[in-house]
């Protein structure tokens, strides 16, 4: 079954809600996913293992608040970033590298230990996108883990290699175009997704989690009960 | 003098968004008006209805370039089940508008999904999801009434005003719809919600049918064919619960671009030097069939009751005041707007600064184009931006909430949360129900207030992306204060979880937009209203009758 992309945004963004990331990281990871389903990639795929990862029952009933979710937030050594007490989490590297697009040079910064390194590639993208609209010199960025590579100008891109839902060490690189260095085979663009079942389900699991459950005073009060509405 | 479009902190206050009105750019009006001026042609393709009055029909809308279909189920729904609340099961009508013409495989394949609603699937073929039921006691009347060869009675049409009532039409991929963002670029689905005011019309036109339909069914050949002045009286209902409060909360853009553009319209009208004697009269017209759409307006609600009695009162002491002063010379639409200011309520101060439009389709239609986002997907957090520079934004929104005690039970008393049962939006007391665990980010003044708070442990010459790593949590607030920095009519000015919030404002600031009437809350969370009203029928449009369809005739049918 196919799923409208605004239906794809709204469910990750609970989902990834649902493991105790602010609202904030939630909205982008949500826009991340639904850029991959833009570009081909099965985004609902990368955010459930993701989710996974970090959570390993959807089921288990757990506050927001006592997450553990920070052990997987970068700490940032010159230009090595890494997580100090596990797994880098690629949504909050990735806001980070997108927030950082000023101090990002020519030199390749490396990224450490990274989860579904997919979410990442958003987030590069709008650093290059950046550095093309400021006049920075530097136009393109690559990303390369064992296996794969990704380029973009921000607004086009390739990728070679496959999915991984994990990468020991993410190299991202923003540099100049180089002479005949036009991007090669773009990505296609689609307007639908089309997440397994089970992916599907998964991240509705998830999301659920986010939902409060059904009391009777909720029913009458919450929603505003107020004169009849059958007249 | 040029007159300056009025300040975000008069007009982001909840009470006045609370009390605004339809105008020249309200949705429903740039539909028709664009429809009549493009000679749209309107088709009744099927009518597979029986004498039960269950079945489906089809309804094309023929544009320049596209048609789109309504396709319409009704169904023989036991009184029982009838049900307004996003808790319902089953209504008596369901629809969907589908993208061209749809063959016999897709209303098949609607037939089996489109009446079970959010518990059915559509496609990226289809653009909105629609239901209605019955208003029990005028569908009674008219029906009777026609089946024994009479027209129905004009006074109980008016104060209901419709024979059925939508209770949500879901576009923008709901359901597995088509994206707003693939019809985002055609011309005539460019402006908000237009693909969701069409699909209205055409219920309309439907509901006019089905009704004829079960009185000739009833009553043979004996039966009345419903006059057609009378069956411009009735719109098309629609109770409105809390899911729309958040919206105007989730599109701080969008909604800006609604208030810059009606609040550009009125400071150009306010900035003429001189009103031309056709003007005036137009203007004075209008306001007279004004009063005749405020005395046909009827709600049991006890705080609207009190609004509508001083909007009466305003509407006499307005037009006492065009008796006894020129329109003419001397910026007179802003010596009115600015009498309004000091002599009538805000209901009163809104009505008024719509009507005023009205004679200056050249200075305000353009401001239509304005109202749609079209960038919301691309923006990205300024990491750059220096932590003094997001500081002063958020003091531009929020110098109001900075001040507040944010953990006063006054102060936070409510919170948003999304039911389990059926994903929608509600809104619960905090200390009272286990629901703050499940809060949703409804509440951008605090929000934005404890992230000020944050940020005065930072440098003002840091850069925002220093705090950003060490604080996500506050990540929401720094995007929405970049995101809205020019946006300045994109933040309430009030507080949406105080003890004291009415959410039914925050539903009219955005019905009135889409250009409904005779607003009238049924407690302090949902609503009803009527949309369409006095409009013309989908064979009737034209560009005579297009426009100020909202206002009633003069001397029309008396009640």
């Amino acid at each position: 079954m196919s799923y409208s992309l605004n239906e794809v945004e709204a469910l990750t963004k609970k989902a990834t809600r649902s493991v105790g990331h602010p609202w904030g990281i939630a909205e982008e990871s949500a826009k991340s996913v639904r850029w991959l389903c833009e570009n081909g990639i099965d985004g609902c795929a990368v955010l459930t293992t993701y989710l996974k990862e970090v959570k390993t029952n959807p089921a288990d009933e757990q506050s927001f608040e006592s997450s553990d979710i920070v052990f997987h937030s970068p700490s940032i050594t010159g230009n090595t970033w890494a997580a100090p007490n596990g797994r880098l989490c690629p949504l909050l590297s990735g806001t980070a590298v997108s927030d950082r697009a000023h101090v990002f040079t020519g030199t390749c910064v490396t990224l450490r230990r990274v989860i579904a390194p997919y979410l990442l590639l958003y987030f590069c993208t709008l650093l290059a996108r950046q550095h093309c609209s400021s006049n920075h010199p530097m136009h393109i960025v690559t990303v390369q883990w064992q296996g794969f590579q990704y380029t973009t100008d921000g607004i086009i891109m390739s990728t070679a290699g496959t999915l991984d839902n994990y990468a020991d060490e993410v190299c991202i690189k923003p540099g100049v175009i180089k002479a005949g260095g036009i991007i090669q085979t773009p990505q296609a663009q689609y307007d639908r997704a089309t997440p397994t079942t089970y992916d599907w389900k998964t991240l509705n699991t998830f999301a659920s989690r986010t939902y409060a459950p059904a009391t009777e005073e909720s029913r009458l009060n919450g929603a505003g009960a107020g004169l009849s509405d059958n007249d | 003098m040029t007159v300056q479009r009025r300040e975000p902190a008069t007009v982001m206050r909840l009470k006045r968004l609370g009390s605004l009105h339809q105008c020249r750019l309200s949705f429903m009006r740039i539909l028709t008006r664009r429809m009549a001026r493009e000679q749209w042609k309107f088709e009744r393709l099927d009518f597979a209805i029986n004498k039960e009055g269950c079945g489906h029909a089809v309804y094309t809308a023929q544009g320049p370039d596209r048609t789109y279909s309504l396709i319409a189920f009704a169904h023989n729904l036991p009184e029982r089940s009838r049900s307004d609340r996003v808790i319902a099961e089953a209504w008596d009508c369901t629809f969907a508008l589908f993208d061209g013409v749809p063959t016999n495989d897709d209303i098949e394949r609607l037939a089996a999904n489109v009446p079970l609603q959010e518990a059915g699937r559509i496609s990226e073929s289809e653009l909105t999801l629609s239901r209605a039921n019955k208003s029990v006691r005028l569908w009674k009347h008219v029906i009777e009434a026609l089946s024994q060869g009479r027209q129905p009675d004009v006074e109980q049409i008016e104060s209901v005003g419709y024979l059925m009532r939508t209770t949500a039409v879901y576009g923008s991929g709901k359901f597995g719809a088509k994206d707003r963002e693939m019809i985002a670029n055609r011309a005539e689905t460019q402006a908000p919600f237009q693909a969701e005011m069409l699909t209205v019309f055409l219920i309309r036109s439907f509901v006019l049918d089905l009704a004829q339909h079960c009185a000739n069914a009833l009553g043979g050949e004996h039966t009345a064919e419903l006059c057609p002045a009378i069956a411009r009286k009735l719109g098309i209902g629609n109770s409105t619960g809390l899911g729309m409060a958040p919206f105007i909360v989730n599109h701080p853009v969008l909604f800006n671009n609604w208030l810059m553009a009606r609040e550009e319209a009125i400071a150009r009208v306010r900035s003429l030097p001189n009103a031309t004697h056709t003007d005036t009269e137009f203007f004075l017209t209008l306001l007279e069939r004004t009063a005749l759409l405020v005395s046909n307006w009827h709600s049991k609600h006890p705080l609207q009751q009190q609004k509508l009695s001083r909007l009466k009162a305003d509407m006499e002491a307005l037009q006492l005041f065009t008796l006894k002063e020129s329109l003419r010379e001397n910026q007179p639409w802003h010596r009115l707007l600015n009498w309004s200011e000091q002599s009538l309520t805000e209901e009163g101060q809104e009505l008024l600064a719509s009507l005023i439009l009205e004679p200056y389709p050249d200075l305000v239609d353009g401001l239509e184009h304005c109202m749609a986002d079209s960038y919301s997907g691309s923006f990205r957090i300024d990491g750059s931006m220096l932590i003094g520079q997001v500081r002063k934004l958020l003091q531009r929104d929020f110098e109001w909430a900075l001040s507040l005690d944010w953990s006063a039970p006054e102060c936070c008393a409510r919170a948003w949360y999304v039911s389990e049962e059926k994903q929608e939006p509600r809104l619960g007391e905090r200390f009272e129900e286990a629901i703050a665990e499940y809060e949703q980010p409804l509440a951008p003044a605090r929000d934005a207030s404890n992230a000020y708070k944050a940020l005065a442990a930072y440098h003002q010459d840091q850069p925002i992306s220093d705090f950003l790593l060490a604080h996500p949590q506050h990540r929401k607030s720094i995007r929405r204060a970049q995101l809205t920095e020019h946006a300045p009519y994109g933040e309430i000015r009030d507080n949406t979880i105080s003890s004291t919030l009415m959410p039914i404002d925050m539903l009219r600031a955005k019905l009135s937009f889409f250009g409904a009437t005779n607003f009238d809350p049924r407690s302090d969370r949902w609503l009803r209203i009527c949309m369409y009203t006095g409009a013309p029928y989908p064979q009737e449009l034209s560009t005579s009758n297009a426009d100020h369809w909202v206002y009633p005739e003069l001397g029309s049918i008396a009640s």
